[in-house]
């Protein structure tokens, strides 16, 4: 390798060297931009917790509807009103545990979630919450609850308009229909609904329905028909009893 | 050895393809940020506080990969990217599948729990889809020489200052 030929390798090694530098900082620079744009978009897009929330009378502090007056045991129950499965769970496992409820056997506590939302597209679980949120605030949440599930939409995804979600209120009785009316057209509750979301959330509920016994998921996974759901549910009960 | 030139242009069409697909993925799960959370969350990998960090990171991931592909910036690298995400997400799904989760993989944005039926089906239709993504990443890792890119213009100035460009495909320029 002559002299001449030693530099050119040197010359062109550090050119190369310059272009990859080059390279590697606006590949950064590239992901420096994603990344403040896109912490700036998430920021904005997920909902903001809003401890002074207006909440319905009578809701525990994380949002949940307590049902009954027994001390123990607790029976989360974490439902979406756009949910069919749930729907399900109402109608053959809910009975049973309204019985435990009345006999005093237990304390249930409602969660009113709204993600089902998005996989829909459109706002009906958001403003049925709200809607209970109304019920609950003239002391017939447990009611209207059951009489949103008992006309749930056959086609998931066809959502409860304003009109049905006051119809609902009128079938169960709420005493101020006025009031209600306003509370469903002002989403009085709305700031509730978004913080009942974000704590079931933080409690790791990504489904519904979930049920939690003190707190530990009934597990039934095993289970293939309501029956079994039933069994599991009253099984983990009783082991809490 | 293949025709140089038809394999580059082969190149972009597979860079620009990935880089939607990237891009797509991308901003699916930053738009819907308590989808992509929900659907994180759904794999039941990581604790609370890390599917945070996942659901923002991973959209972020994405897009940055996706952009650097559709400019032809650093190809080989994002394609190696590619291919290790891919890699991720078929270990995630599978992991789903052998635990008996019934979620939708939120691969483009969606995703959570899902009712279980058909459930086998969708679980092979999600790792063949990224199987057939991660074909693509590792044609770019093999032949990241691609034309209309940022690589290939920076190794053009380089010519006309009259440097030695060796063949673009043997190098690891884009790393």
């Amino acid at each position: 390798m002559t002299k001449q030929d030693d530099k050119k390798a040197r010359q062109a090694a550090a050119q190369q060297a310059a272009r990859r530098r080059t390279r590697v900082i606006m590949i950064l620079a590239v992901f420096a931009v994603v990344v403040i744009a896109g912490v700036a978009v998430w920021a904005a897009k997920r909902p903001q917790s809003n401890p002074s929330a207006a909440m319905p009378a009578g809701v525990n502090s994380d949002g949940g509807v307590p049902v009954g007056t027994a001390a123990s045991p607790i029976v989360d129950v974490f439902e979406d009103f756009q949910c069919p499965i749930c729907k399900g769970f109402e109608d053959n496992v809910a009975p049973t545990l309204d019985q435990m409820v009345e006999a005093g056997q237990i304390k249930q506590v409602y969660h009113i979630m709204s993600f089902l939302d998005i996989n829909l597209k459109n706002d009906s679980s958001k403003r049925a919450a709200n809607a209970a949120g109304c019920a609950q605030d003239q002391g017939l949440f447990f009611e209207y609850h059951n009489e949103v599930f008992a006309n749930q939409p056959a086609t998931e995804g066809a959502g409860y308009t304003d009109d049905q979600l006051i119809q609902f209120a009128e079938t169960v009785g709420i005493p101020d229909m006025n009031r209600f009316k306003q509370c469903v057209a002002n989403d009085t509750f709305g700031n509730w609904v978004t913080q009942m979301e974000i704590n079931s959330e933080n409690r790791q509920v990504t489904g519904t329905p979930t049920l939690m016994v003190n707190g530990k998921v009934v597990d039934w996974s095993q289970a293939s028909t309501w029956n079994g759901v039933l069994t599991a549910v009253q099984e983990a009960i009783a082991a809490a009893q | 050895m293949m025709n140089t030139e038809r394999t580059q242009w082969l190149s972009t069409v597979v860079r620009v393809a990935l880089a939607g697909i990237m891009l797509w993925a991308g901003l699916a799960k930053l738009l819907e940020p308590d989808q992509a959370l929900r659907a994180v969350q759904a794999y039941r990998i990581f604790s609370s506080s890390i599917d945070d960090i996942v659901a923002i990171g991973l959209p972020i991931v994405e897009i940055t990969v996706g952009v650097l592909l559709l400019l032809g910036l650093g190809t080989r690298f994002a394609a190696w990217v590619t291919a290790g995400l891919m890699v991720l997400f078929i270990a995630g799904v599978a992991s789903a599948w052998i635990r008996g989760l019934s979620i939708d993989c939120g691969c483009f944005g969606g995703g959570g729990d899902v009712p279980s039926a058909g459930r086998v089906g969708r679980y092979l239709t999600e790792i063949g889809r990224d199987l057939v993504f991660m074909a693509l990443a590792v044609w770019l890792i093999r032949f990241p020489s691609s034309r209309l890119s940022l690589d290939r213009l920076t190794d053009d100035i380089a010519v006309e200052i009259g440097e030695d460009v060796t063949n673009p495909d043997e190098t690891d320029e884009s790393s």
